[in-house]
């Protein structure tokens, strides 16, 4: 395909109009949306002690459970239907066929949404999570401490890293695959294997699920231990994930750069 | 726009293959700067295919292609800067507004345009294709022609020195057809324009120049007047009056090749084909000597592009 001199040439105007659908009225119904979904969830399980069935440890724990959950399927959502359809529609070409460079088209896919996933799906639901749950919990009579919000944010920080991650596989599958069953099929299988490792294997430090393990090791999620002053968790995880994110997205650029549209 | 300097487009022995299918077999083209450049052929002959290699969408198998004097299939984003292209059916966010889709595209231009600008830009626009009223409608509840329109506007965002319009008149009713051979008749002062369509009368009314292609291939290319030739063989003449068994007189002699004859009302047209053209001031007395017949017109045929595009296509079928 035509080379590309300038490698992200027109990269501040798409990511703009990429943000669009984040930003506005529609942003704005989309946060109010996913946060009081996320909330009341969380609620209806914290306050009226309803067992939604997952699991039912510490508050936070779930807290952070939820907030993940939700994202990672917001992310794979969100991210599949503008890639794909895009794609068949002919409204990539129509993108590429203005002074943007096909790396600009790709990273700033998964800039953008990577950016509003983690904004409106991570932070804000997040948030609003730690500012009513420490006074529900005591409502209820227990008194957990309350978690320093400094190692919340990086907690929170971590999940938007995982949520990128699969932005960023969303959008290499999309550009290789080109339909949305596979694409989403294949997203939601990686989802589940990669995000509930077995801890047996040697390489398993290295996946981005040991970040987030539904096993369980020291009985909480690895991020609610560390609110609470545990560890992060394997670092190597941290590392591979970024690196597999940034990967993800040089695949995608390669082929899209190759691809006729 | 002055017509100086070279080619804009130049394209030399361009082949696409798809699967089993040859898209092009060895196109050539060449499009003066300055100039409305008409790009005719049948459906599948390869008008599509060529503009989309040359915006960089699609690799061609061989052969080479230059806009603005530069190797176009390595021209990037800096040659996109110049041009303002309209895909054939083209298909924007949906989820998006008029003014969303203009707006961004004009964020796309490199250098950009400063808010206010752009803002500007994007009403003017939006005013010259005539969707004023439309401009919160979101893309998914427009009507064909509307898109066609929003599709014009966005290729005119960037104010571009070179416009490519796949079809721009396709889906459009009589009175945008119109609107959008006025709108290429404003902009050819500064720009060039690249168009394939298949509304023939347009383009005579608004073309310099065409080029007939047809399965992959380039048939001819020239100024409208190359073109449509002045046919010297063929004359037409009304008549007026009963000119019972002139038709056999006429067609009968050695020198003509064939009469067609058309009734409009109480007149009736003829159009006679020499086989020798030296004879044509024989015909003029032979259909005047005919008593009860007055002839009202004569006159060399007037050769219409559509008269010169069938012929020139022929029996070339698509890819």
């Amino acid at each position: 395909m035509a080379s590309e001199r300038r490698y992200l040439a027109g990269f501040g105007g798409y990511l703009w109009g990429e943000l669009l659908p984040w930003l506005g009225w529609r942003g704005l119904v989309r946060l109010v949306v996913w946060t009081g979904l996320v909330n009341l969830v969380l609620y209806l399980d914290v306050v009226t002690d309803w067992d939604i069935g997952w699991v039912a440890l510490e508050s936070l724990d779930e807290a952070v459970d939820l907030v993940w959950l939700f994202a990672a399927l917001g992310a794979i959502v969100v991210t599949v239907g503008p890639v794909v359809a895009e794609r068949r529609r002919g409204t990539a070409g129509w993108v590429v066929s203005k002074p943007v460079s096909r790396g600009t088209y790709i990273v700033g896919k998964v800039v953008a949404h990577g950016l509003g996933v983690a904004v409106s799906m991570v932070f804000i639901p997040g948030l609003v999570v730690y500012q009513w749950l420490p006074g529900a919990e005591h409502a209820r009579g227990f008194a957990p401490p309350t978690p320093p919000l400094s190692r919340y944010l990086i907690a929170l920080g971590v999940i938007a890293l995982l949520t990128t991650f699969l932005v960023a596989l969303v959008v290499m599958l999309g550009t290789l695959l080109k339909r949305r069953g596979p694409v989403t099929g294949i997203s939601f299988f990686l989802l589940i294997f990669v995000f509930t490792p077995p801890a047996v294997f040697s390489w398993s430090k290295y996946l981005p699920g040991m970040l987030i393990n539904w096993e369980r090791p020291t009985g909480m999620t690895p991020l609610a231990n560390y609110v609470f002053g545990g560890p992060l968790g394997p670092t190597e995880a941290v590392w591979a994930t970024a690196l597999a994110t940034v990967a993800f997205t040089g695949i995608a650029v390669a082929a899209f750069r190759r691809a006729e549209l | 726009m002055t017509t100086t300097g070279g080619p804009i487009i130049e394209v030399n022995g361009l082949y696409k293959r798809y699967g089993k299918v040859e898209a092009l077999r060895g196109m050539d083209l060449m499009v003066p700067r300055g100039t409305v450049f008409g790009f005719l052929g049948p459906n599948g002959a390869g008008k599509s295919t060529t503009m989309k290699i040359l915006m960089g969408l699609v690799n061609p198998t061989r052969g080479e292609a230059f806009l603005f004097g530069r190797d176009a299939l390595h021209a990037g984003p800096a040659a996109r800067s110049r041009i303002g292209y309209l895909p054939q059916d083209p298909e924007f966010h949906t989820d998006r507004t008029v003014r969303e889709i203009l707006k961004f595209a004009g964020r796309l231009y490199s250098g950009g345009m400063n808010p206010l600008t752009l803002r500007r830009r994007v009403d003017s626009l939006i005013e010259r294709v005539g969707l004023v009223g439309k401009a919160r409608r979101r893309v998914r509840a427009l009507s064909g022609g509307e898109r066609q329109r929003l599709g014009i506007a966005q290729a005119l965002i960037g104010e571009p020195e070179l416009l490519i319009l796949d079809e721009p008149s396709a889906g459009l009713d009589p009175r945008g057809r119109r609107e959008v051979i006025d709108l290429i008749d404003d902009v050819r002062q500064h720009t060039t324009v690249f168009y394939s369509t298949h509304i023939l009368d347009d383009v005579q009314r608004v073309s310099d120049a065409v080029a007939v292609v047809g399965g992959g291939r380039m048939l001819a290319q020239g100024s409208i007047v190359e073109i449509l030739g002045t046919p010297t063989d063929t004359y037409t003449a009304i008549l007026r009056g009963e000119p019972d068994g002139l038709r056999g007189r006429v067609g009968n002699e050695p020198w003509v090749a064939g009469v067609e004859t058309t009734q409009r009302g109480e007149l009736e047209e003829w159009t006679v084909r020499l086989a020798d053209e030296s004879a044509a001031d024989r015909l003029l007395p032979l259909l005047a000597g005919q008593k009860g017949c007055d002839v009202i017109e004569f006159h060399l045929s007037d050769r219409s592009l559509e008269d010169a595009y069938l012929e020139i296509v022929g029996d070339t079928h698509g890819e």
